[in-house]
């Protein structure tokens, strides 16, 4: 029996949100006429977790799986789990500790039935302090503005996928946040919807201003990996033509000043000259050398730029 | 050497068997049929020739002999004729309990670890050193404490072997940099459980680092009081300055912060030396422009394009670490799935 929908559920100590979160989903899903499974990623949990979900009923109404971890490998590891396990033509991903709402969950479904293949949640009127919401609005912005893939709220966890689409995305490190703008290099249709969002019932988040540096710092190498692997010859080549321009503004100052009054200049200019070509020459070889690891490597990360060729009349499921 | 022996050990698929002929008729793979009840792996390293192992042994054996079938797997880094004679007598007599894995040269304590782990049996293992770092009659609460943690490191009272000038100070270095709990990590002895042995990858010297790594990997390691044993440490870490050690930290630092994003060490770095060199380099061009201060006559401008270079290039380093990062993510799932509860 194929599945429809796979709604994927990371948790990690959450043992008195378990039964509250699959009652949720529960009475969120049972107006669907769809094959539904529910997958719980439990991340290493101390508590009561697995012994809680694995008293879930089993009636198939959801469809109930949990996978279970060793030990605590994080929430984007966990997301991964769940992605890689989830059979259903559809995945819907959202947090452990009912800050969403899974009566949006429909309308998720509905928005991929219409043809996107990412719908992203919005907490529009998030209920969180505005120490957490501030920074966590500057670093959407900045996001959508380095990345070409303007969305409001990265940090919602609350997102669903075209199956095929997702499990082709190479996740890392923390880069959950950053799955719409990894996926911009299929091109891919996305909507945003407006969610519903409680606060927080215990525990503590650590989305602080310190985040800002770690999310500026990320975004460079997301916006690296994305242009590299449009073109991997290309990606250091903007940095390379302004050295090679200061190469030669410096070069010419260098000879101009050579016979005139400012003949000391033209020494340091000389300096500057050397400098920067090397400069120049030491990023065409680590554009080489991304080259060589591309070359290496580029047969394991084929389907994940294929993505971007897709047949006209793909179906949609 | 030691080259050859990391390759070794970083690719945990690559045949062992060159390197590790096998005492006697015991062979490791095909007894696994055999050694499907034992309770307790026992690895231990020997890096020095040694008389005393034959005894050593007998106290080590008697005092874990509560736990039914325990294997000794002995680790001999290197040819010691008379540990090995020893330990082919013992294990004529003890059977499949007693085996010795010999390499044909030395190749660290981590290697043979390893090595030793790989052969193990049970699912707790318990790491020593042939002479006794810790008196034998505590080794059983280590191995119980492995009911309420993954890993149980001890921690000797006294008597702490070793140079003067090296005690304590790898785990003082430590405790700053990387926040480490750990006060003893010179003692060898350790137990844990099967799944810490197979999941972290040691080489270098950083079986010093072992309950470090294993608790930045996730699992709960604990510490546990124990009685010193007299015995002399193992002789790596006797050196009062040991370069080797300061290298093994920098690379722990580097695995344990920034292996998943390059970037995030090397950008830091970069951002801030290409700041620097920025602010620098346009005050000397405003001062030039707007004052006439010449810089003909010093190297003020040089030094800060230095400057300017420098943090371009860290910072392209530190991309490339992230292009090799993603070029490799489909390898990083690095979670390991228990179970799937259907």
């Amino acid at each position: 029996m194929s599945v429809d929908l796979s709604i994927i559920v990371p948790v990690y100590n959450e043992e008195d949100n378990v039964l509250p979160m699959y009652e949720a989903i529960r009475n969120a899903v049972a107006p669907i006429d769809r094959t539904v499974e529910l997958v719980f990623v439990d991340d290493g949990s101390r508590d009561r977790t697995v012994e809680r979900l694995s008293q879930l009923p089993r009636d198939g109404k959801p469809k109930v799986r949990i996978v279970k971890f060793r030990r605590n490998y994080g929430q984007t590891q966990a997301m991964m789990a769940g992605i890689d396990v989830a059979e259903g033509k559809v995945l819907v991903t959202m947090d452990g500790d009912l800050q969403n709402d899974p009566r949006d969950i429909p309308r998720f479904l509905e928005q991929i039935e219409a043809g996107h293949d990412l719908v992203v949640g919005w907490r529009k009127d998030r209920k969180d302090h505005w120490s957490r919401v501030l920074p966590s609005k500057v670093a959407n912005r900045l996001i959508g503005w380095v990345t070409g893939v303007p969305i409001k709220d990265n940090g919602c966890s609350l997102k669903a996928y075209r199956a095929d689409l997702i499990k082709r995305i190479p996740l890392y490190s923390e880069m959950h946040r950053f799955i719409p703008a990894m996926s911009s290099l299929a091109r891919p249709k996305i909507a945003e919807i407006v969610v519903r969002h409680h606060p927080r019932m215990h525990g503590s988040s650590k989305y602080g201003f310190s985040r800002i540096y770690k999310v500026f710092v990320d975004l460079i190498s997301i916006r690296t990996v994305l242009t590299f692997a449009r073109a991997p010859l290309l990606w250091l080549s903007g940095l390379t033509m302004l050295t090679l321009l200061l190469t030669l503004m410096a070069a010419v100052a260098a000879v101009v000043f050579a016979d005139t009054s400012y003949a000391g200049s033209s020494v340091v200019f000389a300096g500057v000259t050397l400098l920067f070509g090397a400069l120049t020459l030491f990023l065409i070889f680590l554009a080489l050398l991304g080259q060589l690891i591309w070359g290496a490597r580029s047969k394991s990360l084929a389907p994940f730029v294929d993505l971007a060729v897709r047949p006209a009349g793909r179906e949609v499921p | 050497m030691t080259m050859s022996a990391s390759d070794l050990m970083t690719r945990p698929t690559a045949s062992l068997h060159p390197n590790d002929p096998t005492l006697g008729a015991l062979q490791p793979d095909s007894t696994n049929d055999v050694g499907a009840d034992f309770q307790l792996s026992v690895v231990i390293p020997v890096s020095r020739e040694s008389d005393t192992i034959r005894d050593d042994h007998e106290r080590h054996a008697a005092a874990l002999a509560e736990f039914g079938r325990v294997e000794f797997i002995y680790v001999l880094d290197g040819q010691f004729p008379r540990a090995m004679a020893a330990l082919e007598a013992l294990s004529r007599e003890a059977g499949h309990n007693v085996r010795a894995l010999v390499f044909n040269q030395t190749f660290g304590e981590a290697a043979a670890l390893s090595v030793g782990f790989k052969h193990a049996r049970a699912p707790r293992i318990l790491t020593l050193v042939p002479e006794p770092q810790v008196d034998p009659a505590d080794l059983p609460d280590l191995v119980r404490g492995l009911d309420s943690a993954d890993m149980v490191v001890a921690r000797r009272t006294s008597g702490v072997g070793g140079s003067v000038f090296g005690a304590g100070k790898m785990e003082w270095v430590l405790k700053r940099i990387l926040q480490s709990p750990f006060a003893d990590l010179r003692c060898r002895v350790r137990a844990l459980k099967r799944e810490v042995a197979e999941e972290i990858v040691l080489y270098g010297h950083q079986h010093r680092f072992f309950p470090l790594l294993a608790l930045r990997h996730g699992f709960k390691v604990v510490e546990q009081t124990v009685r010193p044993g007299g015995g002399l440490p193992p002789k790596d870490t006797s050196a009062p300055l040991d370069y080797s050690m300061i290298l093994d930290v920098v690379t722990v630092f580097f695995l344990l912060k920034f292996l998943k994003k390059p970037f995030r060490f090397f950008g830091g770095f970069g951002l801030a030396v290409l700041a620097l060199g920025l602010v620098a380099t346009g005050w000397l061009v405003f001062t030039r422009l707007a004052f006439g201060t010449p810089l003909v006559d010093r190297p003020a401008l040089i030094l800060s394009s230095l400057m300017v270079v420098l943090g371009v290039q860290i910072i392209a380093v530190g991309l490339i670490g992230e292009i090799v990062t993603f070029a490799y993510t489909k390898d990083m799932r690095d979670y390991r799935i228990e179970r799937i509860i259907e």
